[in-house]
């Protein structure tokens, strides 16, 4: 199990519109939507909480069992570190577009 | 000829010099109603050497750079190269780009882009048309008949058919006319009007307009930003410029056929309360 705290890639500007994400990517400008699960862990991994804390609010926040409630948070982070949209020691992820 | 040239979009004035004789004459034609008078914030010395050969990534999409270190810009490009680093507090910047125009036009697009971001402005993928004054603004992605609109609005001035600048100045809103066009291929009037009207292009059999809301209106008008990246403290401001407009005008979606009767049907609802 993560017990590290997990944080946004700090170069991800965002905004949070009608409970969704909108996430901008510093490298190109494009912008990214989540869905209402992603979006709440997107604005919680602010590096105060570990995944156990973002698995405890989406269990509340969703009304789902913990089973998937992990299952999905996992998948969601597991995405944001391969596109390097999590502040770890890789950095954010390098794209080009136009 | 001419080697020093200070050009204006959306009231922001940026000056090149020691522009190449050949680069110059181009540049003159271009940009004619564009070029200012007006105090330059920032000034690019103006290079055509120096550049790596053109090349493009494997998928043959072009590829554009931009990056803030330290305070500096730098902006480049690969498939027809240019290379500039700029700053911003210092006012002063170098510029290498490839000696044709569509080059440095492509730079210029990119510098607006940025310089917009922090005035609550943006550049929008869209047709502007001002209509007895008041600026009407149709945005949409490639093939959503941004062009089609232009030509079928005879006689209204042009702000471009390709990129409009929209800027917030004194609480009110502003649709910019812009050198950087699509099909139409000339530039737009370089007029600012207040911003009267502002929709998405859908093609249609019927015409109809629908207002959308504020939450579709914002996801779709930032798909539509001309924006490039390179930092979060400029995302920031497009985001928020990007929310403060779909909060303060009504934005519409407009489902148009090919002739002009989507004007009346923009007429009647700029009279019906919503």
């Amino acid at each position: 199990m993560t017990a590290h705290p997990i944080r946004r890639h700090p170069q991800y500007a965002y905004r949070e519109v009608a409970g969704e994400a909108i996430i901008v990517s510093p490298k190109d400008g494009t912008f990214l939507v989540l869905n209402p699960v992603g979006s709440l862990i997107w604005s919680l991994a602010d590096g105060s909480r570990d995944l156990e804390a973002l698995i405890d609010a989406v269990v509340k926040a969703f009304d789902v069992d913990r089973i998937r409630a992990e299952a999905d948070t996992r998948t969601f982070l597991d995405d944001l570190r391969r596109k390097g949209m999590l502040d770890e020691p890789s950095g954010p992820a390098r794209r080009t577009k136009k | 000829m001419k080697s020093d040239f200070r050009i204006g979009v959306g009231g922001i004035v940026c000056r090149f010099v020691d522009v190449p004789p050949a680069l110059g004459e181009a540049l003159a034609r271009r940009y004619g109603p564009f070029l200012s008078s007006g105090r330059a914030i920032v000034s690019f010395k103006v290079r055509t050497d120096g550049l790596s050969e053109p090349r493009r990534n494997s998928d043959g999409s072009p590829v554009v750079e931009v990056e803030r270190r330290a305070g500096r810009w730098a902006v480049r490009r690969l498939d027809n190269p240019l290379e500039a680093e700029f700053d911003l507090h210092r006012r002063s910047g170098v510029l290498k780009v490839s000696a044709n125009e569509y080059s440095f036009d492509s730079f210029l697009r990119i510098l607006y882009s940025i310089l917009l971001a922090s005035r609550q402005g943006f550049l929008l993928h869209s047709a502007g048309l001002s209509r007895r004054g008041r600026g009407y603004v149709f945005f949409g992605p490639s093939e959503s008949g941004k062009t089609t609109v232009v030509r079928l609005s005879a006689g209204m001035p042009v702000l471009s058919d390709e990129l409009v600048a929209l800027r917030r100045r004194g609480g009110e809103w502003f649709a910019y006319g812009t050198p950087f066009w699509g099909e139409f291929a000339r530039p737009g009037r370089n007029v600012g009007t207040r911003l009267a009207w502002l929709g998405t292009l859908h093609k249609a059999a019927a015409v109809g307009v629908e207002r959308m809301t504020e939450t579709e209106a914002f996801r779709t008008l930032l798909g539509c930003v001309f924006y490039f990246g390179g930092s979060p403290e400029l995302s920031e401001g497009i985001l928020k410029t990007c929310s403060r407009l779909t909060r303060e005008m009504r934005v519409h979606r407009l489902h148009f056929r090919l002739d002009p009767s989507f004007w009346p049907a923009i007429s009647g609802r700029e009279r019906k309360p919503e």
